[in-house]
């Protein structure tokens, strides 16, 4: 993991605290005696690799250190561990970051269950010649409501699929615990009987054949899974969030990653200074995405305080763009 | 659903590789050389591939630069 190198206006302007101002509290509030002062806080968390980077990298490696997220988890233990010592101050932090930024967002472990939306799921509809993905096939058809908005759920009648498959259960179970933000950008799941057929091609055109697709979201909110991938619903759930990230930000802020919206994200992104997930410095887009999934995956959870304070510039797009704060 | 004529080629991109190449519709699958926009047929020109540990998408675009789908890949265990 690299620290993101893009520089930003410093976080904190220089100048003078300014003068002292006379204390308004009442004169016998200065004579209680009986009070025992609270003992001094703790001098502030600092670290002789800290002055090595950016004001804002400083203020995320010191708020991650006094963090209880995940994050800031593997942070302190990355620089408690032995193989740090031997590294310049400087690589000690890098060595923490990269350890505490991870691959891909992931959920974030749920202390506050939510209520879940009241939902219901329809009996199933027969369709005998229902287009799948690759095959043409008799289809079991759902309806799932939840808060009111409607999903189509399919599935082959027949329940064969080629290698596993998430179930029927899987899909509505994460659709109602997705955050409503995303769950609006979805209209129908289908659990692909077969493998992507478009596998083969993808694996010739970019040259390796050890990638199988595992969810198409498309712009216009229709979701296919396919066999033989089966994640733990959690990271399903964080999947969706993810690919639906693609969507409400290029429908909201225009196609390709261009444009004022998109502009003010950048912006945003170098002022947090440094990367949600290594996945996410891959590009703008999947950078929106990745803070998209940090954002709704632990919004209700007591580390969305923190995640808001390491990366308040995205967040505070992210408030306005999804719906405020919990 | 009549489909509008399609521009004839595919630009795939590699953002990680940082390489492109043009193909002709014909020798691409028909399930990628066209996607569906509002509800309509569109014909996709433009393939962006994404690698990032175990992970790829793809995301497919429209001649004016619309997003139709995108695809998450996941490498898969060697057996």
């Amino acid at each position: 993991m690299k620290v993101d190198g893009r520089r930003a206006r410093p976080l904190v302007t220089s100048g003078s605290p300014g003068p002292q101002k006379a204390s308004k509290r009442p004169a016998h509030a200065e004579a209680a005696s009986s009070f025992t002062p609270a003992p001094p806080p703790p001098p502030p968390w600092t670290h002789p690799g800290l002055a090595e980077y950016t004001p804002e990298q400083q203020r995320f490696i010191t708020t991650l250190q006094a963090g209880k997220s995940t994050m800031s988890t593997r942070f302190r233990a990355a620089l408690e561990g032995p193989a740090v010592a031997a590294l310049s101050p400087k690589d000690q932090l890098l060595a923490g970051l990269t350890a505490a930024v991870p691959e891909l967002v992931a959920p974030e472990p749920r202390t506050v269950l939510a209520t879940p939306p009241a939902h219901e799921l329809s009996a199933a509809t027969l369709e005998p010649a229902w287009t799948f993905h690759g095959a043409t096939a008799p289809a079991e058809v759902f309806e799932l409501t939840i808060d009111g908005q409607h999903i189509k759920i399919a599935r082959p009648a027949d329940g064969k699929y080629e290698g596993n498959q998430h179930t029927l259960d899987d899909v509505v179970r994460t659709l109602v615990d997705l955050p409503a933000p995303s769950r609006a950008q979805i209209k129908s799941v289908s659990l692909n009987p077969v493998k992507n057929p478009e596998d083969a091609f993808w694996a010739q055109t970019y040259g390796t054949s050890d990638f199988a697709s595992y969810m198409t979201c498309g712009a216009d909110g229709e979701v296919t899974i396919y066999p033989p991938t089966v994640l733990p619903l959690d990271e399903m759930r964080a999947s969706m969030t993810h690919e639906t990230g693609h969507a409400w930000s290029m429908a909201r802020w225009g196609q390709g990653g261009t444009g004022p919206k998109w502009d003010a994200w950048v912006a945003a992104s170098n002022s947090d200074g440094v990367a949600v997930s290594t996945y996410g410095q891959s590009s703008l887009l999947e950078d929106v995405a990745e803070a998209t999934a940090l954002y709704l995956e632990s919004k209700g959870q007591p580390s969305f305080a923190e995640y808001r304070a390491l990366y308040p510039g995205r967040f505070a797009i992210l408030d306005r763009e999804l719906g405020g704060q919990p | 659903m009549t489909r509008p004529a399609h521009p004839g080629t595919i630009v795939f991109v590699d953002a990680t590789a940082k390489t492109e190449k043009t193909v002709p519709v014909a020798q691409v699958p028909d399930t990628i050389a066209w996607g569906t926009l509002d509800g309509q047929p569109v014909a996709v020109v433009r393939v962006v591939a994404i690698t990032g540990g175990d992970r790829r998408e793809l995301h497919s675009y429209a001649a004016d630069g619309r997003l139709i789908s995108t695809t998450l890949q996941l490498l898969q265990p060697h057996p």
